[in-house]
């Protein structure tokens, strides 16, 4: 927090002198006040950091200076200075809202702990809400870029009815293809909403659920098998290595499917004619996760896309990457799903060599029922 | 015989650029596109347009933005500063994509947004026709 501002609202002379050597000296702006009407309107046009209010003081008494105070600006941290016998007024001050209180008489030392611990405070305070608004924004921003990614395809379909109704292009031929393009671009959009419904549902409370012990090796040989034609379609070869005996893990076993065969699929679409993806799962006794790796011999990620490759957002757009289509979730859907299993999901990759993705999750042990 | 005014088409949605193009070519405007604010920079060098029609949402959420401000802030020396006054359309989704909140409509043609006008997509062809039309009569 650059240099705070703490006032002192106390008719006592000595009182406001003391603090504000000590404060000024501890390198603070420090401000007085003898009566509530002054402290109030100083802490309107300062907004202190802190302020610490005498109970007992002339004209407005200390206990409506600090709800005025509090009505003015909660996120202001407020200390009460309590005199005789005022123990109770104290703990009414607290109920107040004030942070804490310091008896007179009091030390140096006391005075500045007090003060230390109220300026904490406040800097929380302060964190906590720049932190919310911050959240508020990314979340404003997100909306944005879906509600823009949603709405383009229909833009464009709508563009294209506007050409041909609107009588702009008669070769009917030349409608055709523009009816077509229209229709892919209809396809995408489908496909956006399921993702990003899908994005929706895995909710780590609500997968939980369904968990049940599974067995990876044979749910990811399955995979395997059902991607063998469309890795053969790309002269693409899959290659699975397994062990017998892995420990099992608790999932859910169509969401699991689902993250394998989104990476054995982008392995596959990333890579080259004659390219191989070789999934192998590996167990280290003396670790808590198995490891899955997916590798491709495919065009890689640059290392200016790898921190942003999980984004919800992103789709590598270089000229490599122009005919492969997808909705650029995939990945982010998958990130979500790995850690709605408490696992967790990384990527290496060397650009012109290929990638490997390594995802991680939990072992289980089923347990034997106890007496 | 007038020479046929140029328009560059900076947009990042293919199929929208391809309209648009199609569009603005019955009328005889000479068209060129460019697919993101940087591709549309070099292209704005390169043809000299007489008027360019903007997306905002592009490689970034304010791609378009900052083409307008390298543009219009253009000074003496730059490699913009031949190009700094050309007559800017945008025609973007970013007001909705906003839900509304920053009236851009409202703001264009002031300090704030220093391009000549602002339609919101989609804009019907006839429209958009209709205020090109309009721009390239005004331009001197």
């Amino acid at each position: 927090m650059e240099k705070a501002t703490i006032l002192v609202i106390d008719d006592e002379q000595e009182m406001c002198d003391l603090c504000y050597d000590v404060f000024t000296k501890k390198g603070y702006r420090a401000e007085t006040a003898k009566d509530g009407d002054v402290g109030l309107r100083k802490v309107k046009k300062l907004k202190p950091d802190f302020v610490l209010v005498d109970l007992k003081l002339p004209g407005m008494s200390g206990t409506k200076v600090l709800k005025e105070i509090k009505d003015f600006d909660p996120s202001i941290v407020s200390v009460v200075i309590t005199g005789y016998a005022s123990i109770e007024s104290a703990v009414e001050a607290v109920k107040l809202g004030a942070y804490d209180y310091l008896p007179k008489p009091f030390t140096l030392d006391q005075l500045l702990t007090v003060t230390k611990r109220g300026l904490e405070r406040r800097q929380l305070i302060l964190e906590s809400t720049a932190l919310r608004q911050e959240k508020k924004k990314m979340q404003e921003l997100f909306i944005s870029m879906v509600s823009h990614q949603l709405r383009s395809p229909l833009t464009a379909v709508q563009g294209y009815f506007d050409l041909i109704l609107g009588d702009f292009v008669n070769d009917v031929a030349e409608q055709k293809k523009m009816i077509k393009r229209a229709g892919m671009r209809i396809k995408t959009l489908l496909n956006l909403i399921n993702d990003w419904l899908k994005m929706a549902e895995v909710d780590k409370d609500r997968v939980e659920k369904k968990f049940e012990y599974l067995n990876l090796s044979s749910i990811i040989s399955e995979t395997v098998d059902l991607m063998q034609p469309l890795a053969r379609n790309k002269g693409v070869s899959l290659q699975f290595k397994s062990s017998d005996g892995l420990s099992l893990v608790r999932g859910d076993k169509e969401i699991l499917q689902e993250v394998f065969t989104n990476l054995i699929d982008n392995g596959i679409k990333y890579n080259k004619d004659g390219g191989t993806v070789t999934i192998s799962i590996k167990e280290n006794s003396s670790q808590k996760n198995l490891n899955i790796e997916i590798s491709d011999t495919g065009m890689g990620i640059s290392e200016a896309d790898i921190p942003f490759i999980f984004d919800e957002f992103l789709r590598v757009k270089n000229e490599k990457t122009q005919q492969i289509t997808g909705t650029g979730l995939g990945l982010s859907i998958v990130k979500r799903m790995v850690e709605a299993h408490s696992g967790s999901i990384k990527v290496s990759s060397e650009p012109g060599k290929g990638s490997t993705f390594t995802v991680s999750l939990p072992k289980s042990y089923k347990s034997k029922a106890k007496r | 015989m007038e020479a046929k005014k140029k328009i560059l088409i900076i947009d990042d949605d293919q199929d929208y650029v391809f309209v648009t193009k199609a569009v603005l070519e019955t009328k005889s405007y000479i068209c060129s596109c460019a697919y993101s604010a940087k591709e549309g920079l070099k292209k704005i060098k390169k043809t000299d347009p007489d008027l360019i029609i903007l997306d905002i949402m592009m490689e970034s959420l304010t791609a378009g933005f900052g083409l307008i401000t390298e543009l219009r802030s253009a000074k003496e020396g730059s490699e913009y500063f031949k190009y700094r006054n050309i007559p800017i359309l945008v025609v973007s989704d970013i007001q909705r994509a906003t839900g509304y909140k920053y009236k851009f409509k409202e703001i264009a043609g002031t300090n704030l947004l220093p391009v000549e006008d602002f339609i919101q997509k989609p804009a019907p062809p006839l429209e958009l026709l209709a205020k090109v039309e309009e721009l390239m009569s005004t331009r001197k």
